[in-house]
């Protein structure tokens, strides 16, 4: 059986024994599989075959494991943004404060335009408050989905 | 489109769960497989809701439950044919067997080996192996996406390997 026709769709036939379950080796299905991925047309045939037969049923629902799957999908990604956002505050401030010592230390006259100790402060808490909004947020819109 | 609720989801997978299943185990032809990908396509489904084009629904599912079962195969076959110490080898990365076998070979030859391959892996070798077009060149030029066009050639030169080799054993002259 040609699975390809010459111009390199599904032939008919190969998308008949797809839907029929007639026998098709490993290596048809997976060239198949291949081609449905990514060919809107042959998807398109391929799912309006699908409307003239029985559909198969699985033997149990996935909804209620789907829902446990979905929450710890969620959970992982709201760890992990928490986790990032708390890696950049600390890493923030161990910047800011071990660039204090060193500029008390050298006691040297600060030119205007470099801002004052209590300007960088202001800045980077302004940052961190500007990046814990960004997480509840995030936090209010996951709560809001769920 | 209205953004989709808990509810709202678990409708939508009550009513494409059969076709889903139906997609995934007519490609799989494993039960539980079948149950475990139709699974992985109502997740990723619900990771990329928003992008979800309204009154395509069926085909969108479809596209996802396709990729989710290729995945699935191609990843036994790998197992299956992939000799211990390929592991690393990338996809289109060819490896060495199939290189040397198809370095001994003159541009006849190898066109003659090419065109006795079989779609969908003879456009491929065409491009790739005759007209020394990159990967990436393959892709564009035949419209597929640049990993199917690497497993396609990989797969392409690993026939051709089988192919010389058969010929060779029966003494075959290229012409």
């Amino acid at each position: 059986m040609e699975l390809f026709s010459n111009s390199g769709h599904l032939t008919d036939e190969a998308l008949r024994a797809l839907v029929r379950g007639q026998e098709l080796s490993e290596l048809d299905r997976l060239e198949t599989a291949e081609h449905l991925a990514y060919c809107d047309r042959c998807l398109q045939r391929y799912t309006e075959l699908l409307t003239d037969i029985p559909l198969l049923a699985p033997t149990s629902s996935c909804q209620r494991t789907l829902w446990q799957r979905i929450r710890q999908r969620t959970l992982r990604i709201f760890t992990s943004r928490y986790a990032t956002a708390a890696a950049a505050i600390v890493l923030a401030l161990t910047m800011l404060w071990s660039d204090v010592p060193r500029m008390i230390q050298t006691q040297l006259p600060l030119p205007e335009e470099i801002p004052s100790i209590t300007e960088q402060w202001s800045v980077s808490l302004d940052n961190i408050s500007s990046r814990f909004h960004t997480v509840f947020d995030r936090i209010d819109e996951l709560t809001r989905l769920e | 489109m209205a953004p989709m609720t808990k509810e709202s989801f678990s409708r939508f997978v009550e009513q494409y769960e059969h076709l889903v299943y139906t997609i995934c185990f007519q490609l799989v032809r494993d039960a539980a497989a079948a149950e475990d990908l139709t699974q992985d396509t109502f997740l990723s489904a619900y990771l990329h809701r928003d992008s979800m084009p309204a009154g395509y629904e069926r085909q969108w599912l479809g596209r996802i439950a396709t990729n989710k079962a290729k995945d699935y195969l191609q990843s036994a076959w790998k197992r299956r044919t992939v000799l211990p110490g390929d592991e690393g080898i990338p996809p289109g990365a060819s490896p060495p067997a199939e290189e040397l076998t198809l370095s001994r070979c003159g541009a006849a030859e190898i066109a003659a080996l090419i065109d006795q391959l079989r779609a969908p892996y003879r456009p491929v070798c065409r491009l790739c192996l005759l007209e020394e077009r990159t990967p990436e060149e393959a892709a564009l030029a035949l419209g597929r996406p640049l990993k199917t066009i690497q497993t396609q050639l990989y797969r392409g030169k690993r026939l051709l390997r089988e192919q010389l080799e058969r010929s060779e054993l029966h003494g075959t002259v290229f012409k």
